[in-house]
């Protein structure tokens, strides 16, 4: 069974997030169940992660109390070795390149998102191996380069994921 | 005098008179022309008599002067007729409407050589049958500071032009600029919305698509005679028990992503709405605020708390958009002031013939120094780029407008008051 850690103020984006995985064939998972723990509050998912091992955290960036990037350094500490995603409407590009340098980002997917390429990402993170038989070429192409690494060609492309990417 | 030429006709006119009267008549009015004489000839506008033939009969001292200006190269040419003084002095014309009406006035402009002009004032009167006066004033340094100052005017009147120009310019980036600074709010407001109601259309089509082929099961299911037992495990296999409850819940989720998006583009358009200067109405300032402050809020919500004490208001004579500028400069000084967690107050009340608002904050407050120059313009304590020190001054401006006040107290370490007062109806 792979567990996934769900964290955004905006209970309705939770709804859509848990759908959107429901949607992943545990084929593609060699057959584990997904099991999706979802929570508005940062604070509260801390205390959750404090007795629970998450398999993936997936996180809103701009929330109130706790930002995206506060959130993830405290449950790196808590769980150094689990992926972690951003999944943020918020453009402002120094906080993404934060959140890359300061939590050692995965994925950053930006809000909207398209459910293919976020499913994608969620297998990619959690079995390396399936993600390229799952999506299409396109997708695969978009889930490799991740939103991340086109904003820091932008910038003077001096950030790199690689060493980080499990994939 | 020896200056003037001749004095004739007075003379003559006070002779007539004095044949029919008594030789003391006589002297008296030999006494008063002698005055007059005098006064005419310490005026020191250029006055002439003559006839209708132009014969000058008497010449003020002035009128001597007048000559030399008209010639500076002949001053000492003699003066017999009027058209000695210049020979475009007096046109025909004039004094033909002069004979007509008793006077006539005008300004001629003469050359006067060496490329020079001199503007002139004439006045012509006739003083007898045949006689005419005429009273001549250079004018032209009257008319030259004249068209000066006519042209300064014009200078001014375009400068006031362009300075109305660049206020109103410096006004709506002002706007544009605090819409900016929301934008990233507004952004992640919009986009979350987006977001789950995209994916949310996504899961649907996919519900879909496994509701038909629920539905081709089915119909397959009783085509080939098939019973309770198999219905139902195809209702098992496909999940329908949940999709049919997750339906609902994902369309009214969805509903409400899409109104949310509606009201945050109905508040921007609110807020931003130009109007133009004359657009004085009455209006809610209760609403005013609301609208600013949903706006405000996707910046606000992640380190403030809003407390609104809204009293009874009667509408306000005002221009709202403008108004609603004064707010959100206010809101956002006061959120930027505090720097984790705070409060910010809105409260509202009547004093007298005012309406009163008062946006507090429990933020970092101003230091005294610097406390009496925030509305100064492009005064800023903000790092470069993320002020234009412009937000106060500008709405001090439209509060003055309004011809209401606004005040600052603040106590560092404590927090910052900001009163705006607005008169109910503007002073007519």
């Amino acid at each position: 069974m792979y567990r996934i850690l769900l964290v955004d103020d905006e209970p309705n984006i939770l709804s859509a997030l848990r759908r959107c995985l429901a949607s992943i064939d545990v084929g593609e998972l060699d057959g584990e169940a997904l099991k999706v723990e979802a929570f508005t509050s940062p604070e509260q998912a801390l205390e959750r992660s404090e007795e629970q091992d998450f398999d993936l955290v997936v996180s809103d960036y701009r929330m109130p109390g706790m930002d995206g990037v506060e959130f993830l350094s405290a449950m790196m500490e808590l769980q150094p070795a689990v992926p972690r995603m951003i999944c943020s409407g918020y453009a402002d590009r120094d906080a993404i390149i934060a959140a890359v340098n300061e939590v050692q980002l995965a994925r950053f997917i930006g809000k909207p998102w398209v459910d293919e390429e976020l499913a994608a990402a969620v297998v990619a993170l959690l079995r390396p191996g399936s993600a390229r038989a799952r999506a299409p070429k396109a997708l695969r192409a978009q889930a490799a380069s991740a939103r991340i690494t086109r904003v820091e060609q932008d910038d003077d492309g001096a950030i790199v994921l690689r060493s980080d990417d499990p994939a | 005098m020896s200056t003037a030429i001749a004095l004739h006709a007075p003379i003559e006119a006070a002779s007539r008179a004095a044949r029919s009267a008594p030789a003391a008549d006589a002297a008296r009015a030999d006494a008063m022309e002698a005055t007059l004489r005098a006064l005419v000839d310490a005026v020191p506008t250029a006055t002439l008599l003559f006839d209708a033939d132009q014969q000058v009969r008497y010449a003020n001292p002035a009128a001597r002067v007048l000559a030399r200006l008209c010639a500076p190269d002949k001053a000492d040419r003699p003066l017999a007729v009027v058209g000695d003084w210049h020979p475009e002095l007096l046109n025909s014309g004039a004094l033909h409407l002069c004979s007509m009406h008793g006077s006539w006035s005008g300004e001629v402009i003469l050359g006067v050589g060496r490329g020079q002009h001199k503007i002139l004032l004439l006045h012509l009167s006739r003083v007898g049958a045949d006689l005419f006066g005429m009273t001549v004033r250079d004018i032209t340094q009257d008319s030259m500071r004249e068209s000066e100052l006519h042209a300064r005017n014009a200078e001014l009147e375009v400068a006031y032009a362009k300075l109305q120009g660049a206020q109103e310019q410096v006004m709506q980036s002002e706007k544009l600029a605090s819409i900016g600074q929301l934008a990233a709010g507004v952004a992640h407001e919009i986009n979350n919305p987006i977001g789950y109601v995209n994916s949310n259309l996504s899961t649907l089509q996919r519900y879909i698509s496994q509701l038909f082929s629920a539905i081709q099961s089915y119909e397959a299911a009783l085509a080939g005679g098939a019973g309770a037992t198999e219905a139902e495990s195809i209702r098992r296999k496909l999940d329908l028990d949940f999709l049919v409850g997750d339906v609902p819940q994902l369309l009214s989720e969805s509903r409400e992503g899409i109104d949310r998006v509606c009201k945050i583009v109905r508040d921007l358009k609110d807020f931003a709405r130009k109007e133009r200067s004359e657009d004085w109405i009455k209006a809610d300032i209760h609403r005013g605020l609301d609208s600013t402050l949903n706006i405000i809020w996707n910046e606000l919500k992640y380190k403030a708390q809003i407390v609104k004490t809204f009293g009874e208001l009667p509408p306000v004579e005002c221009l709202p958009s403008e108004l609603n500028q004064v707010f959100m400069n206010v809101l956002m000084n006061a959120g930027q002031a505090i720097r984790d967690q705070g409060i910010i107050t809105v409260t509202t009340s009547v004093a007298g013939e005012r309406v009163r608002v008062d946006i507090g904050d429990d933020g970092e407050g101003i230091p005294p120094d610097v406390l009496p120059r925030v509305f100064d313009p492009f005064f800023t304590t903000k790092p470069v780029g993320s002020g234009t020190g412009l937000g106060l001054a500008i709405s001090y401006g439209i509060v003055s407008k309004h011809h209401g006040t606004i005040e600052v107290s603040s106590t560092p370490g404590q927090g910052t008051l900001l009163r705006i007062e607005l008169p109910i109806a503007q002073p007519r």
